[in-house]
């Protein structure tokens, strides 16, 4: 039971003092528990529904919300049976508790089981956050799927889903090309990887501060840190993934575009201080990060000396 | 009683899908000022499992990499997954780097035949500025 809790159970007057926000962390909280203290829930619910900033929410259309939550992966089947199993011992609970008292308390391994199991759905959701997927685009060209949500961004191959575009961005100019940056593309010749995938452009000022190479006889990484200093930096990574394993792209919830260039989709994203290019091109997941000083610009007229030969 | 019970369970819901659930060590994943990508993957040879991960920093971080990885195994009685063991530096050498901006590494962990099993990675960065961190589960490996 946690502190918080102790301090304030049975003082419905003192949660008139605490925010919205103290609120959703005591009922998070109080559904950590082993055991649901229902009376004090209530308390929570209904202090916490009467607050206009709280969570406008039907708990039917809620329920079904977590339902629809779809992975093809084994552990959220898991957490969709827990759902169904969480469903069909509440209702049963509930059928029960019609022909008796409200109990405050469920007692023995019924209780426990039956608590339990929303508590688990409600952890579980969790850790299935970033497949609640808010937009799904399939590049024209190349077979790779995008997904992305508020936070974070996934290239997945095969399958089908619906499209829903993205908005397209025209640059405002193209790139001349001033730097050369071989040490990039040499790399990728001798790994005999003839695909345009690395820069040939950067500004002027940029020097580069880590440069790492993984593979042996194929490449499996490359990735490139160039500061110009601490508030301007630009990151080149280029990562074979021929298995599909899924590669995480930390973003904010700004609005993502993309850039098409030489038929590949470059999708822009903002992270933060940071904006970012990710992009697939056959079996490479690649991506170009600028701080925000450095500028979209800048960032497009990198992205446009990779095609530049 | 319905009504109600339904009303806080979708609210739990809801709020668990909004707030940082720290007790569990869950990473909320919002936007990050210390990673730029991050992957996870479990692969298996015979009766051992690799897990190689790659983690990709937004700058030169003094220390990169993962602060755990967590083995589950799934029953086959139940399908329950359940942990079975929990790898942390030092016991686990090779988890993270310093003074770089991307690192990657893979562990080997040897398991039961015919069992099922994932990993939950968790990422840490940490600078002048402060520390990050990120979970990532793994696809599934039948050894």
């Amino acid at each position: 039971m946690s502190d918080v809790r102790q301090n304030n159970t049975g003082a419905s007057g003192a949660l008139g003092g605490l925010t919205t926000e103290q609120l959703e962390e005591m009922i998070r909280i109080a559904t950590l528990d082993d055991e649901w203290d229902i009376d004090y829930l209530d308390k929570l619910t209904d202090a916490y529904l009467a607050r206009p900033d709280a969570v406008k929410l039907d708990a039917d259309a809620a329920w079904e919300r977590f339902q629809q939550v779809r992975n093809d992966k084994d552990r959220v089947e898991y957490v969709k049976s827990i759902a169904d199993i969480a469903e069909a011992e509440i209702q049963a609970q509930m059928r029960k508790n019609n022909n008796s008292r409200r109990p405050t308390r469920l007692s023995g391994w019924k209780h426990r089981r039956v608590l339990r199991i929303p508590l688990a759905a409600a952890v579980a959701v969790v850790t299935t956050m970033a497949t609640v997927v808010t937009a799904i685009a399939v590049p024209p060209i190349r077979h790779a799927i995008a997904r992305w949500t508020d936070e974070i961004f996934t290239f997945e191959k095969g399958g089908e889903y619906i499209i829903e575009e993205p908005t397209p961005y025209m640059p405002v100019s193209s790139a001349d090309k001033e730097v050369d940056y071989p040490d990039m593309l040499r790399v990728l010749e001798e790994y005999g990887i003839t695909e345009p995938l690395a820069p040939t452009w950067l500004p002027d000022g940029f020097e580069e501060k880590e440069f790492v190479i993984d593979g042996d006889t194929t490449l499996s990484k490359l990735f490139a840190l160039f500061e110009k200093d601490e508030n301007h930096s630009v990151i080149v990574s280029i990562k074979s993934n021929p298995n599909g394993t899924d590669l995480v792209y930390e973003k904010d919830d700004r609005k993502l575009t993309v850039y098409e260039k030489e038929g590949v989709t470059h999708y822009i994203m903002t992270n933060n201080a940071r904006i970012k290019a990710a992009w697939t091109n056959d079996e490479y997941d690649c991506y170009i990060s600028v701080s925000e000083s450095v500028g979209v610009d800048t960032l497009y007229k990198i992205i446009d000396s990779i095609y530049e030969r | 009683m319905k009504k109600k019970l339904s009303v806080i369970i979708a609210i739990a819901l809801v709020i668990a899908t909004i707030t940082a659930p720290s007790a569990l060590a869950l990473s909320v994943l919002k936007a990050s000022d210390f990673f730029e990508a991050y992957s996870a993957n479990i692969t298996k040879s015979s009766t051992t499992m690799t897990i190689s991960f790659d983690v990709d920093a937004t700058g030169t971080m003094t220390t990169l990499g993962v602060s755990s990885i967590k083995i589950y195994v799934r029953s086959s009685s139940t399908a329950a997954w359940s942990l079975l063991a929990t790898l942390t530096s030092p016991a686990t050498t090779g988890l993270t780097g310093s003074n770089c901006a991307t690192y990657s590494s893979s562990v080997g962990y040897t398991g039961t035949a015919g069992k099922q099993y994932y990993a939950s990675v968790t990422f840490y960065a940490a600078n002048s500025s402060g520390t990050g961190s990120r979970s990532h589960s793994t696809n599934t490996v039948t050894l």
